[in-house]
Order: C-alpha cells, then structure tokens, then sequence
C-alpha cells in the first residue's frame, strides 16, 4: 500500500483537498492577511522619527544655553479586532458585512499605534540627554478597509451556520472590501520583476548595439526601482572600435564602464578584467573589452575617475571635493541599491557590474540570446496587498507631515505638544477610502493619478462572475501599443494563465485570468535562507577568489549575486531537499541554469506558482497509501492536509522559473510508459487545472475551436443563475435570479469546486439542430412557448433604487409625500402610492414614472414665494420600467443621514428577441416561440425546447457543443451526471456505444415528424438536452422608439439614449447614404426639420441677429438703429445660432447675409 | 401512389389503456386527420386550472408570482369541465359557480423544521365545484416550503381553458403518433450473400431490437413495433454489401428495407392527470367534429341544399 501507485482519479482527491484547504480566492486573502500581519508594522516602524525644534524665543534677559528638540516615534501598531463603526451619534457598534452592505458603510477595522514622545535636550558642551520620556499607548491613526473573510473579518472562524445566521451566502469566500456599501475587488497587477539583469539587442536608429538593463529596488525601502543600463555601442563601419558605457541614476551622459570600475577602487586594467571575464583563456571576450579600456585611459585613479562621473552629475559650482563625494554618496546609495546601501559597497557592486557587463558581452559575442521580455517568470503580481501597503506607505507619509506641521505650531505658540490634536486619522481613512471607492490609485507629487481601475466592483451577475474577477489580472496600460507580443499566449503560462479566458477587442491578452490552481507567492523571510546558504559553503563575495569564478557556479538571491559554490548539484539538492521537508518555506524557488553556471533561489512575493506532484525515478510519489489518508474525514487527527503533503514531499509548488528546469509528465500514464527515455522530475496533478474559472464551466472544451472557449468564458458571465445564497437579503442595484436554474447534465470536475452545483447558471434545454420554418436563421432560436408557461428560463429582475435625504451643511431635505400647496416642480407620476412616511409601500405594483421615494427639499430665500416654500425631489421609478415593489429599507448612515433602498422585482418571461447561449460560444436570439403542437415531435413525443439552426455548426467547429448533447442524452437516460472534463480519455464512440445500447440511434440522431402536418421529416434530427444559458441581454431592455419628445435644453436638439426617451441617430454614414441618392428634400427634412430647426430674425444691414416682437409686428437691429425696415426672418439650425452667440461672446461678429434669390 | 386511392375504412383499435396513458391504433386516414386529432388534443382540449390568485399574506422565501405560477401549473381533474363556460362565455363579472371554482390555501409552520406545502392543501371555498380537485394519483404535487412562522394565505379561482392560451390548460403531457413501419428482409439475398456473423451485425446495428437471429441464424422481425425508423440496419446492410465482393451486383437493390405504412397510426396519449386518457381522445373527437360542423354552419345555403 505504501508505494502503491495511484490513478488518475486519486489525482481528484489531492485536488478536491486542495480546494478545501485554499478556497478560489486564497491569493487575495493571504495577500492581505499578510499586509496586516507584517507590512503595515514594517512601514510604521520605517518611518522616519518627527522632530520637532522649537523655534528660538527671543526673551529679553535670558541667555538660551540649552537647545530643546521633541522626537516622536510611532512604535506598535495594533489592528482592532474586528471591524467597527462609530455611529453620528457618538456610539460604536461592531458590523458585520451584510450590515455594510446594506446601509453604504465602509468594512473597516480601527488602527491603532503606540506612539512615543522624548524631549531631549542639548546642553551647551555637555552632549544630549533625553530629559522626558512618554509613551501614549493605542492612538487611533485611521480606519482600514477590511477584506470579508480574510483573518481580520467578522466572519473570520465562523462555521457555515453561523454565517448564515449573519445573513451571508453560504458559498461567499470573501477576498473583497466593501467601501460605501459596494463590493470592492482589487484586481491584480502585474509589473516586470525589479532586480532582472534583461539583455536586448537595439536595432540601428539607437546608438547602442546591446543594452543590459536593471531596475534596482532595495528590499527594505520603497523607492521607486533606479535604472540602470550598461549599453555596447554599434560597429561603426569607420572605426571598429565597441565600446561599453554604463548609464548611471541622475548621470546625464552615459559614462564608460572602465571608469564606473575605476571609481569603485579597481583601477588596474587587470583588476576590472577578471570581474568581467571570468575565463582568462577567452580571448574574444577579451578583444571586446579592449577599446572600452583604452578608452579609459585618460583616467587613471580613482579620485579621477570619481571626479568624472561627479562632474556630469547635478554638481553645478561645486568643487573637486565636493564633487567627488557626490559621486561616492550616488554610487553607494542611488546605484543598483538592491546589492548594497552600506558603506562597502564596493566589491560587491564591482562585482555585479562586471555580470552584467560579462551578460552584455556574451550576447554581443552570439553566445546567449536576447531576453524574452514576455517571459511569465519575470512578471511579478501585485495583489490586494502589495498594492494596499504601497497606498498605505503614501498616506502615513503624508500623515506624519502633517502631524510635524501641526505639532510645529503648537510647540511655537509655547503650548504643550497634544498628540491627539495633531494626529489627523482622516488622511488615511478617507485615503484609503477614496482609493478603493474609485479605483485611482496613488498619486504623485502633481496629484496626477498613477493608475485607474485598480479598485472594481465585483461582478455579482452570476456565481462564476464574481469568482472570476477575483482571479483577474490586469496589465496596466501598454499605451496602447499596437505591440501584439505582450498580448499572446506564451509558452510559461501554461498552468499559471487561463488560455481562453480574456476579452475580446482592446484589453484582449492584457486581462488575463489565473488558473484554478494558480497561487502567489507572499514574500517571507530571507535571513533564514541566507544563514543556510553561507553553512552551505557558499564562497561570499568578498571572500572569494576571482581565478574560481568561472569554475564554479554562481549563486544569486533575489537578483543580488551573493557568492559563488563548487558543487552546484550538491546545493540545489540540499535546498531543494530541503524545502520539500518543509525546513524551508514552500514558496521558495530554486532554479539552477547550468549553461550559464547560475543559481538562482526567489523568495519575494509575486510569483505565480503551481502545485506538481514530485516524480523519482519516473515514479510518483504519492501513493495509494497517502490518498486514503487523505480520504478521511477532516477532523481526524490522521487526515493528510494537502499543505501536509507539501511538507512530506509529495507535491510541490513550481514557480514559472523552476518550472523550466524540471521535466513534468502530462499524465500518470506518460510517466509510467516513458520507459527510461525521460527523466520526469514531476507530474501534472491534472492537465485541465490549466484552465480558468470560466473556461472550466464549458464540457468538452478540448473539442472546441479555441476562440469559441474565449467567447463562452465572456459570456459565462453574463448568464443568469442564482448568483449568491442571500440574495433575498441582498440590495443590489441589478440583479437577475433564475426560477429553475438547474445543474448540468454534463459537469466537468472542476465546476464542483465553483460551486456550481449549488449556484448553477442555466437550464437542461432538449435541444434540436434543424431547420424549422426558417425563424432560426442567422442564430436566432426557436423556442417552445409551451415550455415558456410552463417556467423555462423564467426569472425575475430586481432592481434598487437608493436615495438620501441630506440634512447637513445646509441641506434640508426630507422623506414626505410632497404637499401639492407647499411644494414647486412636482413630477407628472402617480404619488397615491407612497406610504405616510413618503416611501413606496412593498407589495405595490408600479410601472414607468410612479413616484417611489417621495421627497422634498427647502427652497433657499429667492426661490421661496409665500405659498410654496418647498421643491420637490422625489425618486420616479425608471420610466421604461414596470414591477413590484419587492423590499424597502429605511436606514441613517454613518453620516447620520436618512437614507432609504428600494427593491423592486419584475418577472422576465422569455419572449422574442431575448439572449440564450449553450456553453461553447453559441449564442443566439429567440426569432420565434411556438406551441407543443406546431413543434417537431420525435416518436416519444417530445417536442424540442429550443431548436437552433445547423447552420450554426460548421463554420465554428464547436464539437464540443455536440458532444455535450450526446453525452447529455446518456447522462438523462441513465439517470447520471456525465463527465465532460477536458483531456480525459472518453471519446465520442464511447458515448455512442453507450446511447445505442440504450435504445437509441448512435449518433443521437432521431425521426421526428412536422408539428404542422404531421408528416415525416425528410432527414433524421440531431436530438438531445444541452445546457444553455440565459444571458442578461433582453429585449423589454431595449426596445425603443420616438416620434418627437425631448430635447436637449442647451441646442434643442433630440435627446439621446433610451432611458431619456431620446431619438435615433442619423449619423453620417445613413447621411452619405442620402446624398448619394440624391434624396436633398429628405435629408433636410431629417437634419433640421425633425432636429433644432429655429427662426430668428436678422437685420440686412449689419447682418446680425434682430430683435423681433412678432405679436406687435415690430422688428428692430439695435446695433444700426435699424427699425421694422430691412429685416429678414430665416430659419437656421438652433445649434447655429448659438455658436454665433458663442462667437459674439468672444468678439468675433458672425454676420449674415440674406438675399432673395 | 395506389393505396392511397384503394378503398379503405377508417379504423381505430385500443392497444392499451391504463390510468394515465392511452395507445391505439388509428387506420385508414390521412396523415392530416391524424394530426389534426393529435394538435386538438394537445391544444384544444378545455380543462380546469388555477388562473386568478389572490394572495393575502405571504412571508414564505418564494414570492407571489412564483407561487401563483406554480399554483397555475397543478392539473386539476375537469372531467365535469362540462359543467363550467369559459370565462369569457359567462354572464357574471368577475366570476361565479358557473365559470370558477374557488381555492383557499391557508398554511402556517408553527412547528419548526420544513413544512411542505403540497396540493393537498387546497381546500374548497364553497361545497359546489368539489369534482374539481387537484389530480393526487401520484401523490401530493409540491407547491412551496415553509420554514418556522412562515405563512401563506391565498384564495385562487381555478377557470375553465385551452391548451392554445397557456400551456397549463393542455390535458396531454403528450400525444404523439407514429407511422407503422414495414421491414423488408430479401431473405434470399441475406443468405446467400451474407456470412452469419453478417447477419449478426445487421441485428445488432438495431438499437431497439427489433430484429432476432433465429436457430438457423436467419435475421427473423420480432418487434416491428419498436421500429422507430432510424435506418441504422438498412445502412448497415448496404456498408456490407459495398465492402464485400458482391458490391458488384444489384448495389441499389437492398436487403434491407424499412419503410412506413401512410394510413395506420400508432397514437400515444400520455394524460397530465387532468381528464383520463380515453376521455381526451374522445373529447378531441368532439370537438374537432364541431369545427368542422360550426364551418359547415358557415356555407351559404344555395350550396347546402344541393
Ligand atoms: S430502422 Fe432502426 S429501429 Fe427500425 S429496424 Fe432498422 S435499425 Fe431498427
Ligand atoms: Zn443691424
């Protein structure tokens, strides 16, 4: 049993465990938790002290011998336990999410920091001494926005029943904020890694041949990343000279290499050699480097060298001195800073300069390739997390400046220093609030933003919407680039990135999707992992010889290079051996690249991984054995965790670096027949977790053309299901709700850990591909009316009207129904059916223009008249909108205003014109719905549900539309769920073999005969149940049309839109289609006529507008003195004539010329 | 072309009948007489449903249009459908006893757990119409459930209807007919040109089985009934014709054939519980003859009497 080797299905267990372990949205929730746990500490105890001197007073009498200074320091932060809210009127109450949600209040937990005060004094000769010492202990500094469900939520530990009885869905895993009541995801960035060495070739136009390039960011600190470049220039046909100059942070010319050596302290041409060749026998190497160094030449110390660079720096007017410890400081703290910031920087910078020159060189010499910028493993992720810490670092920032500013003055206006004054929490609560709330995210000194759309509202459409956007990833901007590359599938994202699920047009493969097993790392310590290497025996580079560089191999972490080790295999072995014990974090990766005789071990936050199964000796490690363990019920002490396994070396996780550098088996079954031909280091737990939350819903999928995947994992979540548990408790603005949403006949096995079961998205529809009466062509559908009353793909739309009625700073407005006497401006709608208190009673049917929240504002002193002191402000309901008032909710805020939500339901019976799709990017239209009778029926009497025409087939090539069908008709004869997961080994003469020996024809083809005249169909029908889906698109949503209405009050043209009752574009292209039939008089007719025709009045003279009283017949022209003679009445466009005022405001006189032809 | 000419009369021969399924054979007609009598008894067919709900209270999870919907959906039994006018014959406004039977549907759990709320929960409002019930055969139909202190109170007025309105007034789940098949074997053929093993696969390729090898392993027709058409044996038997040798000779001539018999129908009325099945096929007859008379009515009386 112990070795007992395990199937394909066993690998189900180990998934299904890991599901249970990690949820779907374990990456935001980890992020986060990490954030509060460490990064928020971190950045408070990074943050520099406030000192505070006061400003000297003049005293008369007085001799100053003493200097007084405050320094105050923010030591322990502490997170409140759970989240809180302080009411308008002064009490604090914990909330739960559900309450959030409902009343627009913000998940946030109060923070608070232990703050420290000393005043020190300096006496005159005597040195400094701290005379007073005070600790304020737990001041509030802000409100943090909490993750539902993460460690510091409410529901943190709550079993299943409990959160029930808070009113949450059962199957919500959290990993959003709410922030005014609306759900908030923060979506992944991805970025490319700091600390890369890339090598790019440029091509001619630039004055470098080879660039090696890095972006520098030390661990501890958080400046921005600093360039840095080391660059070949082109062969000049003239001189065959190529010469190596490095771009140094705030130099402004490029400075050659030798020089940035010489600077460092290694000034022998020797010395600066053997840091970039490492093989003194390679001459060619050699031969490149020779004109840089005799380039240098002219430089020949240190302090020269120093002096140079010094000199192209921001160092106008100093001197020689000066000038050279400026570039000293430049050198040690602004380049590459992730090596070092110390002092003895030297050595090690000397050194990594020199990799990266050696990098550049054998590139240029054809050694090495280009680097792929679109390699996945040099993406770097930041989540909720990294992205809230970065705001965070912002905003405590500002924080404390303002706290020195306010202390400042109260410590010059001789008062004591009052913490709790100059303390201002509101800059990080509204901060963080404003961020989240819209999505810009940091700011930089100019207050532009840096990035938008960062902070989204979670898609609550249906189950696998919002799953999804919680594992979205997004590519900022690109500008948009017409560059393709950074948009296509690359060969390392398999296993890490859905390759179907993306959108289509402009964010197509910039918005990407993780796969269901996907993880990101979270940074951990690094001291740990140091220590080890150095017990190791890794030569340090200070210690090491130069003549060993080139035998050994070189070991990097996290990008810095650390020092060299003779026996790479045994290393890697240890560490790797190690990390599968669980002595060393399982996020750690370890990648050994032997051509280039690296190292490389990872341990920042980030990286994608992916768990494997670890292969010895062509043989999985885990066994039968393992599995059953796993088998157990969780609460048995025996159980086998999946985190367990990790630690027993079982399964590890692969970064997409590492996983370059190991062999992975696609199936159990490639690993057990590849004989000894390959030696498998590991083997996939199954190949269909290369896929998204989306893409996983569809059956079959390796069947189908593959941008019918990508079109259905768009579509998937615009179908309606039942999207939350809760959602009678819930007051969404829009909501869709299936009446009979069933689960599939066909299931892959990833859609049980979607929960999509329990919250499915669709219907069982018996579907037939035929042509019938020709109302299915062009992908429309013909639906069964008969199915239609008796329920199928009913469902109800709600909808949540919120208002507030304002009563601070100066508003005073109030819910009411509005007194006719007292109120101006009434709406034209029906208010019989509010209740006394001015809201709409539940129960209430009410269509377009009903008034449903009744309110009124106070009129200020000039609009108010004796009689009517009040304006209306009531709430209509939308007016192409009719339903029943579902629920209303009357609440206060947390500003204390009164606020009501009101839900209102409509029930949406399928009818012509409304969206239904089937799971492979087959969607169409109803073109027309008939009765039982009139439909084709096979010999058992069943009538198809929908019928969709074949035409629909062969160009898109979705077999796995077909297949499905097939497998569906099984599934339901045998009273069974059919398995449609992809890269399995059914086929479709399996499924046929089936059917057939259930007494049907193989190929799921049936007779049927015409509803109409009862006659034979000439060709047998493909004939079975599919899953389709309902999407959100429907006709009672969209039809429209105007005769005349509205017009927009500015040019008095149409309105547009629907919800405006607005008018039908005739653009330019149904204009050009007029001209170019001549249609004059029409196409008039419809510019102006139907649009803003106006009549004004000008005079002949001046050619300016007139002033006209047409009931006295009196015409006038102001400007010339012109009266009731020479003036003409002509019809010009309203837009017209106000630009001409628009042109006369700005001094330029439009005149008109009129002439009767 | 021939039979349909030849002398024949209609003929209509039970097969079977049980509570809710009727099978009969109907012969000697068209295959629009025959569709004609299926789309009435689908669509035409008058029965009793629940049309007008009432609701007064409701603090159940499923709100008032669902339960009306549902409500709509439970057959009721209209044998006496007779006795009621449609709606919209009915002298009185609103309704009255002639035109409605009225529902009450009063529950509330105060028992804690889940109650279920079935049709058997419908009570009468008044002592007439009590021959309409809801169909209870098969057990009590679920409407909705209730938890702890939830309630429902509903008045619904059940109301006479066709098929052709709402899909709720059809009395039939189904009624279906299909042509009768007619096999033809050339048994001569079969054995001279065919191997057993053949054979076999042509008895195999059927998947309703209707076809049985008998002791001298001959192909021999056992249940002409099943046959739904699907032309699987005659494809098969051509498949083997043209990857023998005898692909040569007479490939056009089958071996075997199955065709359909255009004046015999087997007709199957699955009922929804609401009329009993030989009462829909009778019923549809009724009506389908007062079209034709109410048409007949319509023909000016020069042509009548002559
Ligand atoms: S047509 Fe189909 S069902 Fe009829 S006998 Fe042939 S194989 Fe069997
Ligand atoms: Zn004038």
């Amino acid at each position: 049993m112990e070795d007992e080797e395990i199937s394909q299905e066993d690998a189900w267990v180990v998934i299904s465990e890991y599901f249970k372990e990690n949820g779907l949205v374990s990456q935001q929730l980890s992020s986060f938790n990490h954030f509060i746990l460490h990064t928020i500490q971190e950045i408070i105890e990074d943050s520099a002290e406030i000192t505070i001197i006061p400003e000297r007073q003049y005293r008369p009498g007085e001799r100053q011998q003493q200097e007084l200074r405050y320094v105050i320091s923010f030591k322990q932060a502490t997170l409140g336990a759970r989240p809180v809210l302080k009411e308008q009127d002064g009490s604090s109450n914990l909330i739960f999410p559900h309450e959030a949600r409902l009343r627009n209040l913000t998940y946030a937990s109060n923070l608070l920091v232990d703050v420290q005060k000393q005043s020190i004094v300096n006496y005159e000769g005597r040195g400094e001494h701290v005379e007073g010492e005070e600790e304020q202990k737990g001041v509030f500094i802000g409100r943090i926005p909490i993750m539902v469900r993460s460690n510091y939520c409410a529901l943190s530990n709550k079993t299943e029943k409990e959160r029930i009885t808070y009113k949450e869905c059962v199957f919500d895993q959290g990993g959003y904020f709410i922030i005014n009541g609306k759900e908030k995801v923060l979506v992944a960035q991805e970025k490319m890694a700091n600390n890369f060495v890339y090598v790019f070739h440029r091509s001619q136009p630039s004055k470098y041949s080879w660039v090696a390039e890095i972006r520098s960011q030390n661990e501890s600190s958080n400046k921005v990343p600093s360039q840095f470049s080391i660059r070949l220039t082109h062969k000049v046909k003239s001189s065959h000279e190529q010469v190596i100059r490095a771009n140094l942070p705030y130099i402004k010319s490029d400075v050659p290499v030798v020089i940035l050596f010489r600077a460092m302290g290694f000034v022998a041409d020797k010395d600066i050699i053997s840091h970039i060749c490492y093989d003194a026998a390679d001459v060619r190497m050699m031969e490149l480097l020779k004109p840089s160094l005799e380039e240098a030449f002219v430089i020949p110390s240190q302090e020269v060298a120093l002096d140079f660079i010094g000199r192209r720096g921001n160092s106008v007017g100093a001197s020689q001195e000066q000038r050279i410890i400026y570039a000293k400081d430049l050198l040690q703290k602004e380049m590459l800073p992730h090596v070092s910031v110390s002092a003895e920087y030297e050595t090690k910078k000397a050194f990594f300069v020199g990799y990266m020159v050696h990098r550049l060189c054998n590139a240029a010499l054809g050694r090495n390739k280009e680097d792929d910028r679109d390699h996945y493993g040099k993406k770097r992720l930041d989540l909720a997390g990294s992205l809230l810490a970065n705001l965070f670092r912002q905003l405590f920032r500002r924080f404390t400046k303002t706290a020195q500013e306010v202390m400042k003055k109260q410590v010059d206006s001789q008062h004591d220093i009052n913490l709790v004054a100059a303390v201002k929490e509101h800059i990080i609560t509204s901060g963080l609030r404003y961020a989240l709330a819209t999505g810009n995210w940091m700011q930089d000194k100019t207050g532009a933003v840096s990035k938008t759309g960062v902070s989204q509202v979670l898609s609550r459409l249906t189950f696998s919407s919002s799953l999804s956007h919680l594992r979205r990833l997004n590519t900022p901007l690109q500008k948009q680039g017409k560059l393709t590359k950074p948009r296509q599938l690359h060969n390392t994202h398999w296993g890490m990135i859905c390759p179907a699920e993306t959108p289509e047009g402009q964010a197509c493969g910039l918005v990407k999707n993780l796969t269901l097993m996907a993880h990101i790392s979270v940074s951990c310590n690094s001291s740990q992992l140091q220590r080890m290497l150095e017990e190791l025996n890794t030569e340090n580079l200070v210690e090491l010889s130069v003549k060993n560089i080139h035998d050994r191999t070189k070991v990097f972490f996290n990008g810095s290079w650390i020092g060299i080790h003779g026996d790479a295999e045994y290393l890697v072995k240890t560490l790797v051996n190690c990390r599968r014990g669980g002595m060393l974090p399982k996020q750690v990766s370890i990648v050994r690249d032997i051509p280039n005789k690296e190292i490389r071990i990872y341990s920042d936050s980030g990286r994608i991984q992916r768990p494997v199964f670890i292969a010895e000796n062509n043989k999985i490690k885990m066994s039968r054995y393992y599995i059953e363990q796993m088998k157990l019920p969780r609460e048995r002490p025996d159980h086998l965790s999946f985190d367990k396994c990790t630690e027993l070396g079982l399964i590890e996780f692969l970064d997409t670096e590492e996983e370059e550098t190991s062999l992975i088996a696609m199936t159990m079954k490639e690993l057990n027949e590849g004989g000894n031909k390959y030696h498998y280091t590991h083997c996939e737990i199954h190949p269909s977790m290369i896929l998204g939350v989306c893409a996983s819903i569809i059956p079959f999928p390796d069947h189908n053309q593959s941008p019918r995947n990508t079109y259905q994992s768009a579509m998937g979540k615009q179908a309606m299901g039942i999207y939350t548990s809760n959602y009678q408790l819930r007051m969404d603005t829009l909501a869709h709700v299936l009446y009979y949403a069933q689960k599939p006949l066909v299931m892959t096995r990833a859609m049980e850990f979607m929960y999509f079961k329990e919250l499915p998205s669709g219907c069982n529809a018996v579907v037939a591909i035929a042509c019938y009466t020709g109302y299915n062509q062009e992908d429309s559908v013909i639906m069964n009316q008969s199915s239609i009353d008796r329920g199928f793909f009913r469902s109800i739309f709600y909808r949540t009207y919120e208002n507030q009625a304002k009563t601070i700073g100066g508003a005073d407005e109030e819910f009411h129904i509005p007194a006719k006497e007292t109120t101006v401006g009434t709406r034209d709608g029906c208010y019989d059916k509010l209740d006394v208190d001015g809201l709409i009673i539940p129960g209430q049917r009410v269509s377009g223009d009903d008034v449903i929240i009744g309110k009124t504002a106070a009129l200020n002193a000039f609009g108010a008249t004796n009689r009517q002191t009040r304006k209306d402000v009531s709430i209509c309901l939308r007016h192409s909108e009719s339903g029943i008032i579902d629920s209303v909710l009357l609440t206060v805020d947390d500003l204390g205003h009164k606020f009501a939500k009101i839900k209102m339901r409509s029930i949406r019976i399928p009818q012509i014109g409304d969206k239904f799709a089937s799971r492979h990017g087959q969607k169409g239209t109803i073109g027309q719905t008939f009765r039982q009778e009139d439909l084709p029926f096979s010999k058992q009497g069943i009538s198809p549900d929908i019928i969709v025409n074949p035409h629909a087939i062969p160009s898109r090539m979705t077999i796995g539309h077909l297949i499905e069908c097939l497998a569906s008709k099984v599934a339901c004869l045998r009273g069974e769920e059919g398995d449609g997961t992809p890269f399995q080994s059914v086929t479709v003469e399996d499924i046929s073999r089936d059917l057939h020996a259930l007494g049907y024809q193989l190929r799921g083809n049936e007779v049927m005969y015409n509803g109409h005249t009862g006659n034979r169909l000439a060709s047998q029908i493909f004939f079975g149940p599919t899953y389709y889906q309902r999407l959100k698109h429907m006709v009672d949503d969209k039809i429209h049309s105007r005769a005349r209405g509205q017009v927009q009050s500015l040019t008095r043209q149409p309105t547009e839109g629907r919800s405006r009752d607005g008018g039908l574009r005739f653009g330019e292209m149904e204009r050009d289609c007029m001209i170019s039939h001549g249609a004059a008089r029409f196409l008039k007719e419809r510019l102006f006529e139907a649009s803003d025709a106006y009549r004004v009045h000008v005079c002949e003279n001046c050619g300016l507008f007139a002033i006209a009283n047409l009931d006295r017949n009196m015409f006038q022209c102001k400007q010339c003195k012109n009266k009731n003679t020479r003036i003409s009445q002509i019809f010009i466009p309203y837009a017209c004539k106000l630009l001409f005022q628009e042109l006369m405001a700005m001094h330029i006189a439009p005149r008109l010329h009129t002439s009767i032809s | 072309m021939s039979e349909v000419y030849r002398g024949r009369a209609p003929n209509i021969e039970i097969n079977k009948i049980t509570r809710e399924k009727i099978k009969f054979t109907l012969s000697g007609v068209d295959s629009s007489v025959a569709n004609s009598l299926r789309r009435v008894m689908i669509a035409e067919v008058p029965t009793m449903a629940i049309d007008v709900v009432h609701i007064h209270t409701n603090t159940s999870s499923l709100h008032d249009e669902f339960i009306a919907h549902r409500l709509g959906l439970i057959p009721l039994i209209s044998e006496n459908q007779d006795n009621y006018d449609f709606p919209r014959d009915c002298k009185c406004t609103g309704h009255c006893e002639h035109c409605a039977v009225q529902f009450r549907l009063k529950v509330k759990n105060q028992e804690g757990g889940v109650l279920d709320v079935t049709s058997r929960d419908l009570r009468h409002l008044s002592q007439q119409g009590n021959d309409v019930r809801p169909a209870d055969s098969d057990g009590p139909i679920l409407i909705l459930k209730l938890r702890k202190n939830q309630e429902i109170d509903i008045t619904c007025n059940a109301r006479k209807g066709i098929g052709k309105e709402h899909a709720k007034w059809s009395p039939v789940a189904t009624a279906v007919f299909k042509y009768t098949p007619d096999i033809y074997l050339n048994q001569q053929r079969l054995e001279s040109q065919f191997t057993a093993e053949e054979r076999k696969e042509i008895v195999n390729s059927c998947p309703v089985g209707v076809y049985k090898l008998n002791e001298e392993s001959n192909i021999e027709v056992v249940k002409l009934n099943k046959c739904m058409f699907c032309e699987e044996c005659m494809r098969k038997g051509e498949m083997i014709i043209t990857r023998s040798a005898s692909a040569l000779l007479n490939v056009h001539d089958n071996v075997v054939r199955v065709s359909q018999l255009k004046d015999r129908f087997i007709f199957k009325v699955e009922s929804s519980g609401a009329l009993k099945p030989e009462s829909i096929v009778s019923k549809a007859f009724t009506i389908l003859t007062k079209k034709l008379d109410d048409i007949k009515q319509l023909i000016p009386p020069l042509i009548n009497t002559r």
